[in-house]
């Protein structure tokens, strides 16, 4: 891994922002693409942060803090995102479902997304069911972005699939599922079109879904 | 032994004649009930009425200028004390909460900067209204807060207590409290994660507020202590059931200092002070020894990983354990033979030596007067030495 990747994961795992920004500016002057900086740098810092969490060495706080490390860095690699194909692909709702409030990573989806030509309409975290239906009738979206991180979250993914079927939109648009608690066989398993495991994925998944060429 | 030497007895770790009772209730279908009274209408039980919450969503401020629910309030606590000499514990956690403001017919605010949802019970009846966040976003929303009623707040504090001490004082043994402590009165009118945030952008601003809150707290030992009660609660929620909310080193460095200034001061005025908190505690027990904590309250047995047999050998005689005592079942739904077991089990298990006063771990609407008479004589057959 480039050496300034791992400067970027280790300042997550540090809560040090300034120190992150510098390894995430020394990414994009020595050409690494802002997704790549993300997958590769900020993603793999947070991984840790969370296995830590897991040991019982980091606590609540700490998430937070990396956390909020994250969005200090994500607000330097925004414009870092090619934005002059923005709408052209159709629209895209983005939702964090109920019972769960982690976006960081939706965030960067929506970013993604939206730098490659989609209309992106994030309907935020710990979102109802029914929220996503209406603005699926509301919008016409052709495609839908579900994240989910919290394992006990799963029913409210099966609420969102149900509340869809019921109002008949079901086969108007097509569903993609991803965060860390998600995989491809609960995609399958709850009916959905696609699972991602990356935001660097997501572009070419819902191109896919929607046939755009 | 009277309620004041087995008490004493227990706090101190010697074995009194058997093992004391506590109440931490404060739910007023309880009070009432155990008094044999009506539970009184208070102005929010008018709130599901349309009309009348228009009428309060305008009226509010109107409402708390002319005193608000206060008079409800002090009434209430003293009603209390009352119901739970009547019930015959040995001690009772006397809490002082007029902090209450109304904000709307739904919500009410507090005068440190918290907003809460006002809820009731099945049967209507107002209950501790549930935090729902802070009102701050930056450090000078804190600062350019009105401080004038939490300023007077101690002062109010030692008037009613005196008011308690004098009419139950020789009846029932009293820890004198305070609503909030020190992390939770920094934190959350703030909310959690701009707390953790300030903690990382503006830290040298948390130690003033910790500092402030400390001094401030010092003035609520001194409520308790003046008043005449004879020992003290500080309670301050920071454990989730899984653990403690903050890094216990970083919990350390920010408040530790200021917990052993307030224990210091509590012990300089002759008093014991116990520290509550909910959750699972286990990491942080070496902590509150070395802030100067005599006992610890709640050791919620349903948290995870808390088990009152082990914490006794992780913490020995150093620190007394008051509460623990199941509510999700036994004393809400369970048999006069599930009480009796579980009081003699836990007594079993942390009763050895003293050190242990048995009572609900937290206060709830579901837990049954009649299950806690059954605890009361269950803990008066748990006698010295326990078998
Ligand atoms: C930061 C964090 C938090 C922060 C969130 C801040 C925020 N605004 O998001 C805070 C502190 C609030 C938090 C709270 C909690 N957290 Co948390 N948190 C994390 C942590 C460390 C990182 C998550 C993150 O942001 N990762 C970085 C982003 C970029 O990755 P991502 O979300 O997976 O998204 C990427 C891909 O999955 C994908 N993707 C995501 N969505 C989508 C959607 C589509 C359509 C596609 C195609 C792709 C895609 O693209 C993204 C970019 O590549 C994880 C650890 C982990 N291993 O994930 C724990 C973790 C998720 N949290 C956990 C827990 C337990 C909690 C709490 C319950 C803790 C508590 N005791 O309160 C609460 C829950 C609050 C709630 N109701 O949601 C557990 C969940 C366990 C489980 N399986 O259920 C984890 C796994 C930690 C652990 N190892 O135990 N947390």
């Amino acid at each position: 891994m480039h050496e300034a990747l791992q400067k970027a994961a280790r300042a997550i795992v540090d809560f040090n922002s300034d120190a992150c920004i510098e390894a995430v500016n020394q990414c994009l002057d020595s050409g690494i693409p802002a997704w790549e900086v993300v997958n590769e740098g900020l993603s793999v810092g947070m991984k840790e942060v969370g296995q830590l969490f897991e040991k019982g060495e980091y606590f609540l706080a700490e998430l937070v803090m990396a956390g909020d490390v994250m969005k200090d860095v994500m607000k330097v690699l925004e414009g870092k995102f090619d934005k002059s194909q923005k709408g052209r692909k159709g629209k895209v709702i983005l939702a964090t479902i109920k019972g769960d409030v982690h976006d960081l990573g939706k965030n960067i989806v929506g970013m993604m997304l939206s730098a490659s030509g989609f209309d992106v309409i994030d309907l935020g975290t710990d979102v109802d069911a029914e929220v996503i239906v209406d603005s699926v009738k509301k919008t016409g979206a052709g495609g839908v972005g579900l994240t989910m991180l919290l394992t006990t979250a799963v029913g409210s993914m099966k609420e969102v699939a149900d509340a869809l079927i019921e109002a008949g939109l079901r086969d108007k648009v097509k569903i993609a599922i991803g965060g860390a608690s998600t995989s491809e066989k609960l995609a399958k398993d709850l009916g959905f079109d696609a699972y991602g495991d990356s935001a660097a994925k997501a572009a070419s998944i819902f191109e896919k879904l929607l046939e755009i060429s | 032994m009277d309620k004041f030497e087995r008490m004493n007895c227990a706090l101190e770790h010697r074995e009194p004649d058997r093992v004391p009772t506590i109440s931490c209730m404060d739910v007023q279908n309880y009070v009432y009930e155990a008094l044999g009274e009506q539970v009184p209408k208070d102005i929010t039980q008018y709130f599901g009425n349309r009309i009348v919450a228009k009428l309060v969503d305008v009226a509010a401020p109107l409402i708390n200028k002319f005193g608000g629910l206060e008079k409800d309030f002090l009434n209430f606590f003293i009603k209390k004390v009352e119901a739970d000499v009547k019930m015959g514990f040995d001690s009772v956690w006397d809490m002082y909460a007029e902090i209450f403001r109304l904000k709307d017919s739904g919500r009410m605010y507090d005068i440190f900067g918290r907003l809460y949802q006002i809820v009731y019970d099945d049967a209507g009846n107002l209950l501790t209204p549930a935090y729902m966040g802070g009102l701050f976003e930056t450090p000078d929303d804190w600062k350019s807060w009105n401080k004038k009623q939490w300023e007077q707040h101690p002062e109010k504090m030692f008037k009613h207590n005196l008011e308690i001490n004098k009419r139950f004082g020789k009846d029932i043994y009293i820890f004198g409290s305070h609503l909030y402590g020190l992390f939770e009165q920094t934190w959350q009118p703030f909310g959690f994660e701009k707390f953790v945030r300030l903690i990382r952008k503006e830290k040298s601003f948390i130690e003033d507020v910790i500092e402030y809150n400390k001094n401030w707290y010092l003035r609520c030992v001194d409520a308790s202590a003046d008043a005449g009660f004879p020992a003290i609660i500080y309670s301050d929620d920071m454990a989730f059931k899984n653990g403690p909310m903050l890094n216990p080193k970083m919990m350390d460095s920010l408040f530790g200092a200021a917990y052993k200034e307030i224990t210091d001061h509590a012990h300089k005025k002759g008093r014991k002070i116990i520290i509550h908190t909910d959750g699972n505690t286990r990491l942080l027990l070496e902590y509150f020894i070395k802030w100067g904590f005599d006992g610890h309250h709640s050791i919620e047995p349903n948290a995870d990983n808390v088990d009152i047999g082990e914490f006794r050998d992780i913490a020995g005689h150093r620190l007394s354990f008051l509460g623990h005592l199941d509510i999700t079942h036994i004393l809400s739904f369970g048999t006069r033979e599930e009480v009796y077991e579980h009081v003699q089990d836990v007594s079993r298990k942390a009763g050895k030596g003293g050190g242990l006063i048995l009572g609900p771990c937290n206060s709830h609407y579901e837990i049954k007067v009649q299950n806690l008479r059954w605890m009361i004589e269950a803990c008066k057959e748990m006698t010295y030495p326990i078998q």
